[in-house]
């Protein structure tokens, strides 16, 4: 607990999100944390979650009508550190075919697909899957034992910006990014808040890093 | 083709009890009240920490645990885990399933409320998503007994209905469906793979098999014939194996479940 002492958490409140889930998920390893409702906040933050459970839309549509969209977007590169979870982190990218014409946060050049199986149908990736890492990577604590629970249709193809430092999922016919990290910025696809054991490891390691 | 995790999923069936007045965990046999088996979010955290992959929520007793003691006990068991969650049991409209969506749970699961409110079971497919549904199913798989008439009351339909039943859940937008044989509710003498592979071959939506596991071959048996996940009651109440064996013997049968 007192390695958190001198950091705050935010989460950001997105009202058709988990933002409950997820504090009470790092709660569990004595991690207290704060709803990020406006700029002020988000300001005094060192770690900051975005979680999501909706749509891309929906998720840039409430950032907005918090006005929180520009002020997240101007800290990339900066010293705060950023976690983006499902749809949290397919705003990081262009736009996605779930809401065409609405513009992500623009970070990363990705543009989300949509997940189809073999007769063009919508797909949902919904259950628990395994994450593909090469050995040489250090992404918090994932191993390719480490299974996480997903539940998503659209997914990000990849991020040309991390060539290496990334992990895969494979389902379907697709290969999705499951998990990445870049300057001082993580995505993750799946819902470490709904992961049991691991999945409460990996929030700690994003909180504990520097 | 890539596939999930094959799912083993606990169900936790509440009642108030007749004498104790609390709310607690039951197991059923053919249906019926068999025992009480104790609190519902201390039955959570065991199968949390037994990694289970899911846990079902149900509320058998609608007639004394009203929506909003429903909601409190989904509540606190959510609060004690960090895993999916689906709850079901006498939800019948979309302001129903936004209630118990608010506590934090993954997925509502729907069997009455098919028939008797189709209209709302669409739209909670529409508002909360396909993936966020299970559309359940009780059927009597017995050959030799017929349906007992309680049953037939309850919603309980014969087994030649099960194709048309599993299409018409098909069209209205529920992401998976859960098969109950009844006949073989708390019995542990196996599920119905006659049923299983009538499900698989009518649609094309993941399969929850459940009612009658008592042993490991069970559990492959249904795994290897199709089933998705397999959710079970009275097993994880009764036995002395422990769900980390079973998840072993399963991945030394080549069965794809989590073992770590």
């Amino acid at each position: 607990m007192e390695s958190h002492m001198n950091r705050l958490v935010g989460i950001v409140n997105l009202e058709a999100g988990n933002a409950a889930s997820v504090e009470r998920a790092l709660g569990a390893s004595g991690i207290r944390s704060v709803q990020v409702k406006d700029e002020e906040i988000l300001k005094r933050c060192s770690h900051i979650i975005l979680p999501g459970v909706a749509s891309f839309g929906a998720v840039i549509e409430e950032l907005r009508s918090k006005n929180l969209f520009e002020p997240l977007r101007n800290l990339y590169e900066s010293d705060i550190k950023l976690l983006g979870l499902c749809a949290g982190m397919q705003i990081m990218g262009q736009a996605s075919q779930e809401n065409p014409g609405v513009k992500g946060l623009g970070w990363f050049t990705y543009e989300n697909v949509e997940l189809v199986n073999n007769e063009e149908r919508r797909s949902f990736h919904t259950g628990w899957n395994s994450i593909r890492v090469k050995e040489n990577q250090k992404l918090l604590s994932v191993s390719n034992e480490s299974s996480f629970y997903f539940n998503h249709s659209y997914y990000v193809p990849n991020v040309e910006e991390v060539p290496e430092n990334f992990g895969s999922t494979d389902f379907l016919e697709s290969t999705m990014v499951s998990i990445f990290k870049h300057n001082n910025v993580m995505g993750m696809q799946f819902h470490p808040e709904k992961s049991q054991v691991e999945g409460l490891n990996i929030l700690k390691h994003f909180v504990e890093w520097e | 083709m890539n596939t999930l995790f094959r799912r083993i999923i606990p169900k936790i069936l509440i009642s108030r009890h007749s004498n104790l007045k609390v709310i607690g965990g039951i197991t059923t046999r053919q249906y019926e009240t068999f025992r009480f088996i104790g609190s519902p979010p201390s039955q959570a955290r065991i199968f949390e920490s037994n990694m289970a992959d899911e846990i079902i929520l149900i509320n058998l007793d609608h007639k004394s645990i009203d929506l909003g003691a429903f909601v409190d006990v989904v509540s606190k068991v959510s609060s004690e885990i960090f895993m999916p969650l689906s709850v079901g049991g006498g939800i019948n409209s979309l302001d129903q399933a936004s209630k118990v969506f608010e506590v934090g749970i993954e997925k509502v699961v729907v069997e009455r409320a098919l028939m008797q409110n189709p209209g709302e079971v669409v739209k909670i497919a529409t508002r909360h998503g396909s993936q966020s549904l299970i559309g359940s199913c009780s059927y009597w798989g017995s050959s030799t007994i017929p349906i007992p008439a309680r049953l037939e009351a309850r919603g309980v339909i014969r087994i030649s209905a099960l194709p048309a039943r599993l299409k018409l859940m098909e069209r209205m937008g529920v992401g998976e469906v859960m098969i109950n044989d009844a006949s073989r509710d708390g019995t542990r003498e196996g599920s119905n793979l006659v049923a299983l592979k009538t499900a698989l071959s009518s649609i094309s939506l993941p399969i929850i098999d459940s009612c009658g596991f008592g042993k490991t071959q069970h559990f492959v048996d249904s795994f290897e014939a199709g089933s998705s996940a397999i959710a079970i009651g009275t097993y994880f109440a009764f036995i002395d194996q422990s769900f980390m064996q079973l998840r072993s013997q399963l991945a030394n049968h080549g069965i794809r479940v989590r073992i770590k």
